[in-house]
């Protein structure tokens, strides 16, 4: 064993990066859990389902309210109409009023209010000298109004429209008989809508004369949610003398949206997603394994530019043992008398190295199949030998010493003993990589095994540069390299590999400088 | 010490095989045992330096690579290790700078593996004879060089006038002597060298100035 070289200087290393960050990459490229994925999906699916039940019942609840408003409209247009035949009957009574004696009236009076409970005065003003107007009937109620409605009454002459008055209770509403006489109705809000006839829950409206006075808001206190936009719509009453704009309301409220369904595709939403990513992860990982399997095959084969010349040389070997050995069989029997004792021992030893060639095939055959290997007990010290004549040729010819030491007695790891001989053929083409830029003499591999704590531990360990403490963190990164034209593949794969045999690769510093590429596998107790 | 015992009589000539693949080694020894040649394999450089029969009349089969000290580094220090063997070189594959380095280092052929019976022996036996030659010249000027020891400082320096062709006077005139004296010398050289014409004295001081 010589001694290691002094450190060399090292090299600043520029690392080469790949598009994406690199924590989403390694999100996106190893195996998450399956619950993030679940959990982002069913927090969409719910929105989306949220979303949709919502639009639903915008659209029926659009329905119900254009229905509810049309009602109120009709049912309002229609009391309208009421009034309007009333002033039309008291109108139409006026010239042959002098005649009618106080308890007609009154009894005329009471039929109306009877009729229509809702109108509960019923009054008759005169015009005095200087143009204003009294009650007909002394101490009537509603006297202080007249003074507002005059000017209405003037114009309501020769205007269809009635002038009307919102009071605490309800609304006056005003019709000129003649030039000198007017009557006016008192209409109550709350018996303007039978019991039957109330809006539903919610709903709300105002009648408004069209220059802005509000005549009746209901009901006075509004139901609002979240604030979200109610549904409104505006229309005239249909009657000519009462134009009043009708303005209903109706805002969403949580009693009416569709709780039941919502939590009940909550629940069976958050049942698919589960599954649905579990399906997901599981069949990405089996993909990614898929995936591993065949860059592995390709690295494999990649690395047998290299491993071939070493078969090469070892092939020729027994080839050439057989060749003399078959000749010598040849001449030790063209002896006169044929000396068979010689014959015999040559050819034995031609059947052994044709077993030989054949075995050193078969590994060879072993290394570059796609198929995976079994998983057995495996030696790390054969590992060793077998991944070193593989690549020996490879490193001898690029002038790298190595130095092979492996510890007697080692207990064997589980695990598929290609697939080992995959990784240390790796780490040693890669050492022989890192020892380019280093003089001839200097450069220096050593393999080598060891026990420790229970674990077995495959070292490959060279005298080159080393690598900076940012490299070492992202070594292991899939398409992360130093080298020119590399994958970034091979140590990403091996460490898959050892992964999966339960063990870990480890990238440390080593003593001389240069790195240290560690396959660590637990021992398996075989007692 | 993995040496096959001589399978021949003492007397046939010793091929050494140092290879450090135990197959190819034995494969070879069997193909020229099988034609009647002692052989003597080693499987390490270090292993043939210190076992090796350096008497017996052979070759040396070389293999270029082996762990430790390879073929081509041997081959160039065997004349220090005073090792006389004709070499044999035999490599895996043929490469031209390993080649040349063979030759210009005294290998006698260059074979790559796997190599044929009637190349490997027609080469063995050259280099056999090679071995034989050179330990025949290697015989013939050591007994010259005895002889021409006998002489003289003065009879040496005559014989060297002699060989340049000159006469007994122009050595004289040379060396400032008597021609009497001169002849004096020559004639005890003559009898002390054993020859009888210059034709013989010319071939005998030439072989002990050969290498």
């Amino acid at each position: 064993m010589k001694p290691f070289v002094p450190l060399s200087p090292v090299p600043s290393s520029r690392p080469s990066r790949g598009v994406l960050p690199s924590g989403l990459r390694r999100f996106l490229t190893q195996n998450a859990a399956w619950w993030p994925w679940a959990i982002a999906g069913w927090l969409l699916a719910c929105a989306l389902w949220g979303g949709w039940l919502l639009h639903g019942q915008r659209v029926a609840a659009q329905e119900d309210f254009d229905l509810q408003s049309r009602i109120l409209h009709r049912l309002l247009s229609q009391r309208a109409e009421q009034h309007e035949a009333v002033f039309a009957a008291l109108v139409a009574l006026e010239p042959s009023l002098p005649q009618i004696t106080p308890e007609v009236k009154a009894r005329f009076a009471g039929s109306i209010m009877l009729s229509y409970p809702q109108i509960d005065q019923v009054r008759r003003y005169l015009r005095n000298a200087d143009g204003s107007w009294r009650p007909a009937a002394p101490n009537g109620a509603g006297g202080e109004m007249l003074p507002r409605l005059t000017p209405t009454l003037e114009s309501s002459l020769r205007s269809p429209v009635a002038p009307a008055l919102a009071d605490a209770a309800g609304i006056w509403l005003a019709r000129a008989a003649g030039p000198d006489s007017a009557w006016a109705l008192h209409v109550r809000t709350d018996r303007l809508l039978a019991a039957g006839e109330q809006p539903p829950a919610g709903f709300s409206f105002t009648l408004a004369t069209d220059d802005g006075q509000v005549l009746w808001d209901h009901p006075a206190s509004r139901a609002h949610w979240m604030s979200l936009t109610p549904l409104q719509a505006e229309k005239h009453l249909s009657v000519r003398s009462q134009p009043y704009l009708l303005i209903t309301r109706q805002p969403p409220l949580p009693a009416q949206l569709p709780w039941g369904r919502f939590a009940w595709g909550v629940l069976v939403l958050l049942a698919v997603c589960g599954a649905a990513a579990w399906a997901f992860v599981e069949y990405r990982r089996r993909v990614l394994t898929q995936r591993q399997l065949a860059l592995a095959h390709a690295s494999r084969v990649n690395a047998m530019g290299e491993v071939a010349a070493g078969i090469a040389h070892e092939l020729n070997q027994p080839l050439a043992a057989i060749l003399s050995n078959t000749q010598a069989v040849g001449r030790w029997l063209d002896d006169d008398p044929p000396a068979i004792d010689g014959a015999r021992e040559a050819a034995q030893s031609a059947v052994q190295q044709a077993r030989r060639a054949g075995a050193i095939l078969h590994r060879l055959r072993g290394f570059i199949s796609p198929q995976p290997g079994r998983v057995e007990a495996v030696d790390l010290n054969r590992v060793a030998s077998a991944a070193l004549s593989l690549v020996g040729e490879a490193l001898q010819r690029r002038q790298v010493q190595v130095h092979l030491q492996l510890a007697d007695g080692l207990p064997r790891v589980r695990g598929e003993q290609v697939a080992f001989e995959q990784v240390a053929v790796n780490l040693l083409l890669n050492a022989a990589d890192a020892l380019d830029g280093v003089p001839q003499e200097q450069r220096h591999v050593r393999l080598y095994t060891l026990l420790q704590n229970g674990q077995i531990l495959l070292c490959v360990e060279d005298s080159g540069p080393g690598f900076s403490e940012e490299v070492r963190g992202r070594l292991f990164e899939p398409f992360f390299t130093t080298k020119p034209g590399g994958m970034g593949l091979g140590l990403s794969i091996c460490e898959h590999i050892v992964q999966q045999a339960g063990g870990d690769l480890l990238a440390e510093h080593g003593e001389g400088g240069g790195a240290r590429l560690v396959m660590r596998l637990p021992a398996i107790n075989e007692d | 010490m993995p040496t096959s015992p001589p399978s021949a009589d003492r007397h046939s000539p010793l091929v050494r095989i140092l290879d450090d693949d135990a197959g190819v080694r034995d494969g070879l020894s069997a193909l020229l045992r099988s034609v009647g040649l002692r052989t003597q394999v080693f499987a390490s450089a270090a292993e043939f330096i210190e076992g090796h029969d350096g008497e017996a009349i052979g070759c040396l089969i070389l293999d270029i690579r082996m762990p430790g000290e390879s073929g081509l580094q041997l081959l160039e220090r065997l004349p220090a290790a005073g090792v006389d063997l004709p070499v044999v070189m035999l490599t895996g594959h043929g490469d031209l700078a390993a080649c040349r380095r063979a030759f210009k280092g005294g290998a006698v052929e260059f074979l790559t593996k796997p190599v044929d019976d009637d190349v490997l022996i027609e080469a063995v036996q050259q280099a056999v004879r090679a071995h034989i030659t050179s330990r025949e010249r290697g015989a013939v000027t050591r007994e010259a060089q005895a002889q021409l020891a006998r002489l003289t400082e003065r009879e040496r320096e005559v014989l060297a006038q002699i060989v340049e062709g000159l006469s007994n006077k122009q050595i004289a005139r040379v060396l400032d002597l008597s021609p009497r004296t001169v002849e004096t010398h020559r004639a005890h050289l003559f009898e002390k060298l054993e020859v009888d014409s210059l034709a013989q004295l010319v071939r005998l001081y030439l072989a002990a100035l050969a290498p």
